[in-house]
């Protein structure tokens, strides 16, 4: 089946945009760089298509604003919002936007284009004043569920007279804090209004999406309790580590902070996948399935922005042992394609959008769209743990004399601290010796057999000079495979 | 070195110039869009100054020089006075301010005198009112050799024409009336709603609480530090108050007792006008505000549906503004209206003269 996968590609994009066919040794995708309207400032908090095709952008400053791929107009939705740093459009034609201080539904009621009626969708979550408390989200579930975060208060910065919510104290020591309620949550709002607390122990977490089979992924950044940025599978009344967040637990009377880390750390649930900080990602954001073959070979797979880096993260996830845990490597890596890649979206043709922001920290500004050129990338399309090592299913037959230098591949591990301090260094960082390798007899599964594996690590492959039998390069040759669980 | 350089500075600007030679004039303008006009200073090492700055522009600046590559470490620091910034006239303590000259209000002028850096290069000249200092600064070139200094046009630096343009026009579309921002404001919940039906007469309605907080003539707001990044700084509201709600949320159902529990239910906009909407229980609260007669007035038109029973308008004396109502009675600062009454009726604010 795979080997159909580029005729595929060329007739989806012949009945849309009449390319020629796929140069499969050239470029896998493209960034193409879309016009922003003068004088805005493109910090964009946003993005989604509206079931009529058009985009539809959250920007800092308020703005929120529509536009048309087929006449590159952009037009005024409605302005005067606050940071609003996601967006959703409903099936009615309204659209809702996560501001600052409330999740709220715009609508257009006498269709003239602009929003005229701002209704609160809920606001029932505190506020400290805090400039470091943002919010994101929704993501809605396959019942229209919505799910959003809510992130911490930073030391950097104290708390208002006035607030939103019951002022906690227990909650207000630490580096980033949570002393007005719900701060370092996701939240499950239903249909008829009710809002709950869904899972907590997050920090900034500052993007979340469903897979395909609708489990939900929540990404976080690198800092206190987070010895570098991690994707969660989340789930329903678990603790994901950043401490301050437990004392909305019910009946929680202590300060978080006291109680000893192994304690904490026993009560986590592990990132499912770990983001080596300032080698693959410093900021990791959106989380989106890919949800069919016209974006590459990768379908079902959840690609993730990235704010400090020109990429995008692929992650592969396998379930071991009961728990989901992967693989991280990128999709693409190219200064073609901007920093910042805040918010992702895919649009009814197949192709990936890519809002971007700074937001007063490393990043960029505007929107660019990634296409999928046809050319099946050289890529790990699918890393799964084994008794003894990993096998790797690669997208094109491998040429197995590339592998046979020393050089080809390395594999080293390490692993990051859980404390209150800032970040972890790499710790216990040790080489892993290849014991043995073997290639599958259609050239597209390589398994190997490391020295040993140990839980609690992550694994870092780096091949070099390995090729398909096409002779493409291998795209991506960097992979992170976070190793909670054993088979 | 700064530190010892900028108290002989002090020493030198305070005492007449004896026997020295006739001071270097330099004049400069705030103008209106956030900028200094000339952006470029020059002089020479050791002159004796005297820089004077008008100011025709609508909002209030000051002027400060400032060591070499500490202008936002200065802007910083002034915006972490907080509370502190009027007084001090978003001054800093901070060996890096090296003159300064403090408020100078629209329409008016100030003067500085100081001895210019006895070091060549290039000394940041900027004003730290909140947010101001992200675009509106310039550099005073101190060299014996005016020949070396850059055209504007090619400065690094001076401010680029974008960052100015992004101050001045914030937004892809030009800003009209009535306008509404939701932003972080002094004296209301984080959940604060700012308008301005006219660009001159504005008010803060809080989301949080449902209710007007205050009302302000003479402007709008200024987003610049608000926007200027992570959000940390606040909006700064332009002009000056007249009416400041000390009453807490104003309605009372049936009864006077505490003030009920109240849930904000968004607005609606009409011609860019906002209906803000909230609910006690089940009874619904719709409120328009718009401009009065007098020049510092507002008309607050309120809608109360669903209630059968008597409603009470709680104010506070001491807000700042004479109540008027369309209906109803007063008793002690306290409009007492039947249901009926109360289904439409306004009360009209003017500002107390002072």
């Amino acid at each position: 089946m795979r080997r159909l996968f580029p005729v595929f590609a060329m007739l989806a994009l012949g009945l849309t945009a009449c390319a020629p066919p796929a140069d499969p040794l050239g470029p896998a995708y493209v960034v193409e760089t879309i016009p922003m309207p003068d004088g805005l400032v493109a910090e964009t908090g946003g993005i989604d298509f509206l079931p009529d095709g058009r985009l539809v952008a959250s920007f800092h400053r308020g703005e929120i604003l529509i536009y048309d791929p087929e006449t590159q107009a952009w037009s005024t939705f409605a302005d005067g919002l606050h940071d609003g740093l996601g967006i959703l459009p409903e099936p009615d034609g309204s659209v809702l936007v996560m501001q600052r201080p409330e999740l709220t539904r715009l609508s257009d009621t006498d269709a003239d284009g602009r929003a005229d009626l701002f209704e609160t969708v809920t606001d029932d979550f505190g506020m400290s004043g805090n400039y470091h408390e943002f919010a994101f989200g929704p993501v809605r579930d396959a019942d229209g569920v919505l799910y959003f975060s809510l992130g911490t208060a930073s030391q950097l910065a104290g708390v208002r007279d006035l607030k939103r919510g019951v002022f906690n104290p227990l909650g207000r020591p630490g580096r980033m804090y949570s002393s007005v309620p719900y701060r370092g949550y996701v939240m499950r709002l239903y249909p008829d209004g009710t809002l709950e607390p869904f899972a907590n122990g997050f920090r900034t977490p500052n993007g979340l999406g469903f897979d395909l089979e609708g489990r939900l992924f929540v990404t976080d950044n690198q800092g206190d309790w987070l010895g570098t940025s991690p994707l969660y599978h989340v789930e329903e009344g678990n603790f994901y580590g950043h401490v301050t967040s437990l004392v909305w637990e019910p009946g929680f009377d202590v300060d978080p902070l006291t109680l000893p880390v192994d304690s904490l750390n026993a009560m986590r649930t592990l990132p499912a996948v770990q983001f080596p900080h300032g080698i693959l990602a410093n900021s990791p954001t959106q989380p989106i399935a890919v949800a069919d073959d016209r974006f590459g070979p990768f379908k079902g797979q959840l690609i993730i922005g990235e704010m400090n880096y020109p990429r995008l993260l692929r992650v592969m996830l396998e379930e071991v042992d009961g728990a989901l845990q992967g693989a991280a490597t990128t999709l693409i890596d190219t200064t073609a394609l901007r920093k910042g890649n805040n918010r992702l979206a895919f649009a009814p043709d197949g192709s990936l959008w890519v809002g971007q922001n700074d937001h007063g920290w490393v990043g960029d500004r505007g929107i660019q769209r990634v296409a999928w050129t046809g050319a099946t990338p050289m890529d790990i399309h699918t890393m799964r743990l084994t008794e003894t090592g990993f096998d790797l299913d690669l997208t094109l037959p491998l040429d197995v004399a590339t592998l046979a230098a020393d050089s080809a591949l390395t594999v080293t591990r390490y692993r990051y601290a859980y404390h209150r301090a800032y970040g972890s260094p790499q710790l216990d960082v040790t080489d892993v010796a290849v014991t043995d390798w073997a290639l599958s007899d259609d050239a597209r599964t390589l398994a190997l057999d490391l020295d040993e594996l140990v839980p609690g690590f992550v694994y870092q492959l780096d091949f070099a000079g390995v090729r398909a039998k096409n002779g493409r390069p291998l795209d991506n040759p960097h992979l992170y495979y976070t190793l909670n669980r054993l088979r | 070195m700064p530190a010892r350089w900028f108290a002989l500075t002090v020493f030198l600007a305070t005492l007449p110039s004896l026997g020295q030679a006739q001071p270097v004039q330099l004049s400069i303008a705030a103008v209106e869009g956030l900028q200094y006009a000339p952006m470029q200073l020059v002089v020479a090492p050791g002159d004796e100054v005297v820089l004077t700055m008008d100011n025709p522009s609508s909002m209030i600046h000051n002027w400060l020089l400032v060591a070499p590559e500490q202008r936002m470490n200065v802007v910083e620091a002034a915006m972490a006075l907080g509370a502190a910034g009027p007084e001090q006239e978003y001054i800093p303590e901070s060996n890096a301010v090296l003159a300064a000259l403090g408020e100078v209000a629209p329409g008016e002028a100030g003067e500085v005198r100081f001895t210019a850096p006895t070091e060549a290069g290039v000394y940041p000249f900027v004003c730290t009112y909140p947010g101001h200092g992200f675009v509106m600064y310039g550099a005073l070139y101190v060299t014996d050799d005016p020949t070396t200094v850059p055209s504007a046009a090619d400065d690094p630096n001076l401010p680029s024409l974008t960052r100015v343009a992004e101050a001045v026009a914030p937004h892809p579309f030009i800003v009209e009336y009535p306008a509404l921002y939701r932003t972080f404001v002094p004296d209301a919940s984080p959940a604060a709603i700012v308008v301005s039906l006219d660009g001159d007469l504005s008010f803060c309605w809080d989301a949080s609480y449902s209710h007007l907080q205050y009302a302000w003539a003479g402007g709008f707001v200024d987003n610049t530090a608000h926007w200027s990044g992570n959000g940390k700084y606040l909006t700064e509201l332009i002009g000056t108050r007249f009416y400041q709600q000390r009453a807490g949320f104003p309605f009372r159902l049936d009864t006077d007792e505490d003030a009920p529990e109240v849930e904000f239910l968004g607005y609606r906009l009409t011609d860019r006008l906002p209906t803000f909407r909230y609910a006690i229980g089940e009874v619904m609260i719709e409120e328009t505000i718009t401009a009065g007669e007098a020049p510092r007035s507002l008309v607050r038109t309120f809608e109360v549906g669903g209630h059968n029973g008597p409603v009470a308008f709680v104010t506070e004396a001491s807000e700042g503004v004479r109540y008027d109502a369309s209906a109803g009675s007063w008793d002690e600062g306290v409009l007492r209206l039947s249901s009926d009454q109360a289904q439409q009726f306004s009360i009209t604010m003017t500002a107390e003269e002072d």
